[in-house]
């Protein structure tokens, strides 16, 4: 897909049928927060907080012998297990029926644990994601959080704390599976999308410059109304911030520009969570952004055009004016269109890294290379500013139009991003801000 | 069942605790940097590790201004002054990038090279260098006071941001110097 493409791309199915979706998301988001309370209380909460894999299909590498088949570890029952062969790496993986998003999982480990495991996802049962690395584990009773999605999980043991093999007394997925298939007359675009107005300026970057205020160039900010140089995941978490979604309370900021030495502000401000740029079998495999996640995108140290090979502008309604890295002449009635496309493939680790760059990669061949395994929605980036004419004018606090670069801080609520891929992204959906079709 | 819920929630703060650790760079480094080195790297924090990456290029390219300056100025008191920056900082640049080899400080900051607050932009440092007498003397005071003020800046929020002791003691130390420098440069 050009960017000149997804301009004048419709969006026609976006409200028929959010009424009645919408009654279902705020029951299921009804039940998750009345399980999320009561968790941590008391009993009651096991009539509410049902795993979403008891009773499902199990299948395991191995058995010890036939008195511990694998459906045993996902009976309900915490005085039945499963339990392997004794070997490394021995498996055991259940079948939730649908594409689910994955709040937690719950390991009740018998004495016979694993000191090393894996828990993988899948869409299909063949191609897995290793969405957590467990290390040091002391068995017990286990509880990770995590956001991920998929219709099979998998407990790879990698290492084992005894000479026996390893056996679980259960094994529970907790999560929401939500409607499954496409909706009838769905547009078939892996896609959901944010709205997020002009918030502030600042000359700060919480991601190159956490806790130096002042230390950047100026900063036009989107989103969270809270960001500055000290923002971090807590802080951001408790402002709201811009966007439609109101949900979406991520930052999303870029250098400003100027014309004629006078800040100009972007009056578009969409920011699309695409599936695109992989294969569609990737595309069904792609993960929620985790929490906390920082990504930049661009080059802003660019000295020329050729530096720079993501950012792109041109002119709204004016396919006739070539795309450029550069800022571009825009006919009067146009806008000024900056596109950016942000990295979709994450290490699986780290949530930034020294140069905000290397945890993250683009795909490679259509698919996410395996130093950067994990398949995230693709970042697009769409801002129109209410500028015309003639580009030598314009500069951005970074320079010249080829150092445009844009910044994003995941805040999403875990929740609402996980159903977003879930619904939209996994099975090819086109979705509006609501994240339904 | 209360007790379980508490077991629970234990499990699942050491499994999140010890997951933690592979989330941040900083800390994953440690471990695999302790080994075969002898002395263990400081313990810096993002704040560290970004004021380190732009003050290193920074401090570079205003000796460069200060050198300038030495040699050309009209007044002398102007001279002088710019001699003894080029020459603190050429000391402080030696610690500074010290500090970057010891804390396994790698990658060029993202945003520097290009117009920063603070840095004299290659035009700027041309129209300087073209300039004479009086006219010199006003331009480089200028930007040598913009690079002043804003390392102060920094280094007051290093101090108070940054985790790492030596590099907290540096920041201070740099914050002492240039708001000296700064005095005697004027308004």
């Amino acid at each position: 897909m050009s960017p000149i493409a997804m301009r004048s791309r419709p969006r026609p199915h976006a409200r028929r049928r959010a009424v009645r979706r919408h009654r279902l998301v705020a029951l299921a988001a009804a039940v998750l927060t009345a399980g999320a309370v009561l968790t941590g209380t008391s009993g009651p909460a096991q009539a509410v907080d049902q795993p979403i894999s008891q009773g499902r299909p199990v299948t395991a590498s191995s058995l010890e012998n036939a008195a511990y088949p694998a459906s045993l570890a996902v009976d309900g029952n915490e005085g039945s297990r499963w339990s392997s062969a004794a070997a490394d790496n021995q498996w055991i993986r259940v079948d939730l029926g649908g594409n689910a998003a994955i709040d937690r999982i719950v390991l009740n480990w018998e004495a016979a644990y694993a000191s090393a495991y894996q828990i993988q996802v899948s869409a299909n049962g063949n191609d897995w994601l290793t969405v957590r690395q467990v290390t040091g584990s002391t068995g017990g009773r286990q509880t990770l959080d995590l956001s991920a999605t998929g219709r099979y999980v998998r407990v790879l043991a990698t290492a084992r704390a005894t000479v026996w093999g390893v056996s679980l007394w259960e094994f529970q997925v907790y999560g929401a599976l939500g409607t499954q298939g496409v909706p009838p007359g769905a547009v078939r675009v892996a896609e959901f999308l944010a709205d997020c107005p002009y918030s502030h300026r600042l000359p700060d970057d919480p991601i190159v410059f956490p806790g130096l205020p002042g230390a950047s160039h100026m900063h036009s900010f989107f989103g969270n109304a809270a960001t500055d140089a000290d923002s971090d995941l807590g802080r951001l978490e408790k402002s709201g911030g811009t966007c439609n979604p109101a949900a979406d309370v991520s930052s999303y900021w870029v250098p400003t520009l100027y014309a004629d030495n006078a800040p100009v502000e972007p009056t578009g401000t969409t920011f699309y969570y695409l599936g695109e740029g992989v294969r569609d079998d990737v595309i069904a495999q792609t993960q929620p952004f985790p929490r906390g996640l920082r990504i930049v995108a661009g080059n802003a140290r660019a000295t020329g055009p050729n530096d720079n090979s993501i950012a792109r502008w041109s002119c709204l309604h004016a396919g006739e004016v070539n795309p450029s890295h550069d800022f571009v002449n825009c006919p009067a009635g146009s806008m000024l269109e900056s596109y950016l496309d942000f990295p979709q493939c994450w290490n699986g680790k780290d949530l930034d890294s020294a140069d905000h760059k290397s945890h993250m990669s683009y795909p490679v061949n259509g698919a996410c290379p395996a130093t950067h395994p994990i398949p995230v929605p693709k970042l697009r980036q769409v801002l129109r500013y209410p500028v015309t004419g003639d580009p030598s004018r314009l500069r951005l606090a970074s320079g010249p139009g080829y150092t445009m670069h844009g910044d994003f801080f995941n805040v999403w609520p875990a929740a609402e991003m996980a159903r977003r891929v879930r619904d939209c992204i996994d099975p090819i959906v086109k979705c509006g801000a609501n994240g339904t079709a | 069942m209360r007790r379980a819920f508490a077991g629970a929630a234990l499990a699942a703060l050491a499994v999140c605790g010890g997951l933690a650790a592979v989330a941040r760079p900083a800390e994953r480094s440690a471990p695999a940097a302790a080994a075969p080195v002898v002395a263990a790297p400081a313990p810096y924090n993002p704040t560290d590790t970004a004021w380190l990456q732009l003050l290193v290029p920074m401090t570079e390219q205003n000796i460069r201004l200060a050198e300038l300056t030495a040699a050309r100025a009209a007044s002398p008191e102007l001279r002088a002054l710019a001699a003894e920056i080029a020459e603190g900082h050429r000391t402080e640049l030696a610690r500074l990038r010290e500090l970057t080899r010891l804390g396994g400080v790698t990658g060029d900051n993202p945003h520097t090279g290009h117009d920063m607050p603070g840095m004299t932009t290659a035009a700027e440092y041309i129209e300087a260098e073209h300039a004479t007498g009086a006219d010199f003397d006003r331009l480089a005071a200028l930007h040598l006071r913009e690079y002043l003020e804003q390392s102060v800046r920094l280094a007051a929020s290093e101090s108070t941001a940054g985790s790492a002791d030596a590099a907290r003691r540096l920041a201070a130390d740099l914050h002492r110097t240039r708001s000296a420098q700064l005095t005697r440069l004027g308004p």
